[in-house]
């Protein structure tokens, strides 16, 4: 596993990339359920929101988007310091990429949460209503167990299309796995050696994903007679 | 200013060209490879899963960077169709839609009503007059709305083209934007440009599934 020395520093990039998708999922989770409220919401307008929030992002490429982001951001940060009298920053890398992937797999985990919202029988929801259970409650203890179930495989899919998209972010410059194996591959004039590492280091990320996945929805799903 | 537009045509011509010929090619081997996936065959599940489970990204470098290395790949006869990145990009592309776009037929024609497929048997048709007759078509009609998206995802995908030295519609965009210093408004264009491109798509497909999918 030394790969000529560059062992260690492909492992850090590959912790810089799982940094990066983890934080995604966790914007684009929460964009998720604003993006899924507001398209079973009751106002016109949230839904109209959601639909061009949705079509937006299915009409442009995430690269595109990310490097909209990358640049676009740096203009806005560059302003707003201007406005505060600060100094120059620059948005890094980083936190393009996390943004970018965030705002795109917003609207998968929109679709799939809508999808497990709309799979819990509606004449639960009524018997709590009827049953005089508070809404907090009736979220708690009826809605969100079975949205977790529900909405497992989606999840699971969302997160396996998102780690597979982050290292794109190699291309703004985060200095990810994959930079750090075109940096090797270039010094060693070994590409096949480094590109095919990180691809089975993927292969390892997904498949444990999977894994695990399955093993969690076997859980989920123990008590709920489906 | 029509220097810049120039620039952007060209781009927006090999975005296109890409796209097409890598969905042509991929489509094209995903039938075949669907119909072995279906039929448990372990080669073609293996080449569906390693390239589903590794980015797009990685197989590009792998593909363009990584087989030069090989000696009888850099001095053989295809070393042309190698050396070329705009080859190479198709290539890639075109493999990776193809196992995508194999899982999904593969999906289709799984969910074929066993009871079709009985009573073509039953009419005395062969393995193949089955597959090419009734499995097939009422599979590829399940799957449109699906491929309609696959699509869509290649058309995203094609984006990355540029970080192997072909001159897309985002490479374009890049060049617009080094030479103006506009360079976000030069990738809100790109990006204008790639949602016309998607909704004609949609479009396109919506038609199609008109058309089709009725009969399902």
């Amino acid at each position: 596993m030394s790969f000529g020395g560059y062992g260690a520093t492909l492992l850090a990039g590959l912790g810089v990339t799982l940094s990066v998708s983890f934080l995604s999922l966790f914007f684009a989770t929460i964009l998720g359920v604003v993006a899924a409220y507001g398209s079973l919401s009751r106002s016109r307008a949230a839904r109209a929101a959601v639909t061009i929030y949705m079509s937006a992002m299915r009409g442009v490429p995430d690269y595109v988007l990310m490097l909209v982001i990358y640049f676009g951001g740096q203009l806005l940060v560059a302003r707003i310091r201007t406005f505060l009298g600060l100094g120059y920053a620059d948005v890094d890398p980083f936190t393009a990429a996390v943004v970018s992937l965030s705002v795109v797999f917003g609207t998968y985990m929109g679709e799939a949460i809508r999808g497990a919202w709309l799979a819990i029988p509606r004449a639960q929801l009524d018997a709590a209503e009827a049953a005089g259970i508070g809404r907090m409650r009736m979220l708690r203890r009826i809605a969100i167990p079975q949205l977790l179930f529900h909405g497992a495989g989606a999840f699971t899919n969302t997160w396996l299309v998102l780690v597979k998209t982050t290292p794109i972010a190699a291309l703004i410059g985060l200095e990810d796995v994959l930079r750090r194996a075109q940096a090797a591959a270039s010094a060693t004039q070994q590409p096949l050696t480094f590109y095919g590492a990180v691809s089975v280091a993927f292969l390892i990320v997904t498949g444990a994903s999977e894994a695990i996945a399955r093993r969690l929805a076997a859980r989920a799903g123990a008590h709920l007679a489906t | 200013m029509t220097a810049f537009a120039q620039l952007y045509i060209r781009g927006l011509g090999t975005t296109l060209l890409l796209l097409v010929t890598s969905c042509a090619i991929g489509h094209a081997l995903a039938v075949p490879l669907a119909v072995a996936a279906a039929r448990r065959n372990l080669i073609a599940r293996a080449y569906v899963y390693v390239v589903r489970g590794t980015p797009l990204v990685v197989q590009l470098f792998l593909i363009y960077f990584g087989l030069p290395q090989i000696r009888w790949i850099r001095d053989g006869a295809l070393w042309p169709l190698f050396g070329s990145a705009f080859a190479c990009a198709v290539l890639t592309f075109a493999m990776n839609t193809s196992a995508y776009t194999a899982a999904l037929l593969a999906n289709a024609i799984a969910a074929t009503n066993p009871l079709e497929i009985a009573a073509a048997r039953a009419f005395g048709m062969t393995e193949v007059q089955v597959l090419t007759r009734i499995t097939l078509p009422s599979a590829f009609r399940r799957a449109l709305p699906a491929y309609g998206n696959e699509v869509v995802l290649m058309l995203h995908a094609t984006a990355i083209a540029g970080a192997i030295t072909v001159f897309d519609l985002t490479a374009a965009a890049r060049s617009v934007g080094a030479q103006t210093y506009a360079v976000l408004e030069s990738y809100l264009a790109a990006a204008a440009l790639y949602a016309v491109i998607v909704a004609t798509l949609t479009l396109l497909f919506r038609a199609a599934e008109r058309r089709f999918v009725q009969y399902v």
